[in-house]
């Protein structure tokens, strides 16, 4: 069978082609309005956004390069030196963490289809999942491992058909726009970066 | 008309195949599952999505088992959108390495390693490569300071999945019919 472009097969283009301007981008400044804006373009594609895992992420990843000072001093808490340099470090790196996070969720959005044996391989494990995730029951107490298993037997046992998996959607104009759009928002902000006009 | 080897061969790849895809999905859905049940304390997971790479020991051959690995790495990052990102370098690093560990140790175990055994020496090589991972990627050596406390909930979460996969093996009737099923097509020569 032919292996045909549809729109969640442009998204993860379009994510590919956004992954040089973000992780090259020099300013702390722009990285962070790209940051808002990957993670704004996930929840327009459907995905949950957790604030608190952005949270934890960002000041986890600070808080372990602040164990290292490197820098001019900012305050002291105690023993503690909260630098500058080790500051922008940890924040640059947290927000390209969340950053890939959000671009990935925007990629994988529409349940792409991958070519070839393997690709059919992973499409026949998320049919299945699908399959799992639908049926499943709160198993009675003290059953769990029959209810695993007679899932298990189900899958195998074929009940499920598998011209039941859902085609491709066909690519419009449209499509192409809103991607470009996007793409030109994030190298946008390359060039911004590069450009030196911002302090940070 | 297709002789017998021909049909044993079609028969043993369509059996492999789904069989895979059955325990990928399977592994999918525990990591769903898991995500659900409330944890007593942050970050500490059974990593209930490991059973059936565990319970695959006994079933699969070893690259059945790494296209398995293979397959649980890269749907978990389909699923939770950590395909493209440093997270699945994490987990492909520690899911790869402890799998492969796990493998051997379960191939020349003898009768003095159980599930439980292997569970610990899996989890710590995971943990100790996604450490090194992180080290060399993102946190830079402060990530060391967490290494403690990160070892020994790992430590305690493999005991419990170790203890499960036990359980699981022991009582499972889709466990005992896999291995006999493999056992035959072994006897058959395919």
């Amino acid at each position: 069978m032919k292996y045909r472009i549809g729109v969640p097969e442009l998204r993860i283009i379009t994510g590919l082609l956004m992954v040089p301007p973000y992780l090259l981008q020099p300013s702390l400044i722009v990285m962070s309005v790209q940051m808002l804006f990957l993670i704004f373009l996930a929840a327009a594609h459907g995905r949950r956004i957790k604030v608190s895992m952005i949270l934890i992420v960002l000041f986890s990843i600070t808080a372990v390069h602040l164990l290292q000072a490197n820098g001019r001093v900012l305050f002291q808490a105690g023993a503690f030196a909260v630098t500058l340099e080790s500051l922008k470090i940890g924040f640059q790196k947290g927000a390209t963490l969340v950053g890939m996070i959000y671009l990935s969720q925007f990629m994988v959005s529409g349940r792409p289809k991958f070519p070839g044996k393997f690709g059919q391989l992973l499409s026949k494990q998320f049919l299945y999942f699908e399959h799992l995730v639908s049926t499943w029951k709160r198993p009675e107490r003290g059953k769990f491992i029959e209810t695993l298993d007679r899932m298990l037997f189900d899958m195998e046992e074929g009940v499920l058909n598998e011209s039941e998996r859902g085609k491709s959607s066909q690519l419009r104009g449209s499509d192409y726009a809103v991607q470009s759009l996007a793409l030109l928002f994030l190298w946008a902000g390359a060039i911004a970066g590069y450009s030196g006009m911002l302090p940070w | 008309m297709m002789s017998s080897s021909n049909r044993s061969i079609t028969f043993h790849d369509y059996s492999v195949i789904t069989e895979i895809a059955i325990l990928a999905a399977f592994s999918l859905f525990l990591s769903t599952v898991e995500y659900m049940i409330p944890k007593p304390m942050p970050f500490l997971r059974i990593g209930l999505a490991n059973l059936p790479i565990m319970i695959s020991l006994a079933i699969l051959t070893f690259p059945e088992f790494l296209l398995l690995v293979l397959l649980k790495i890269i749907g978990q990052g389909l699923v939770n959108g950590t395909l493209f990102s440093y997270i699945f370098i994490y987990s492909a690093g520690g899911s790869v390495s402890s799998s492969i560990v796990m493998y051997l140790l379960f191939k020349g175990r003898g009768r003095y390693l159980s599930y439980v055994g292997i569970s610990i020496i899996g989890a710590m090589t995971s943990n100790l490569v996604q450490m090194l991972l992180a080290d060399l990627l993102l946190f830079g050596t402060g990530i060391w300071i967490i290494a403690p406390p990160f070892l020994v909930m790992g430590f305690i979460s493999s005991i419990m999945l170790g203890l499960f996969t036990n359980y699981f093996t022991d009582h499972s009737r889709w466990f005992s019919h896999a291995c006999r099923r493999r056992a035959l097509l072994k006897g058959a020569g395919v």
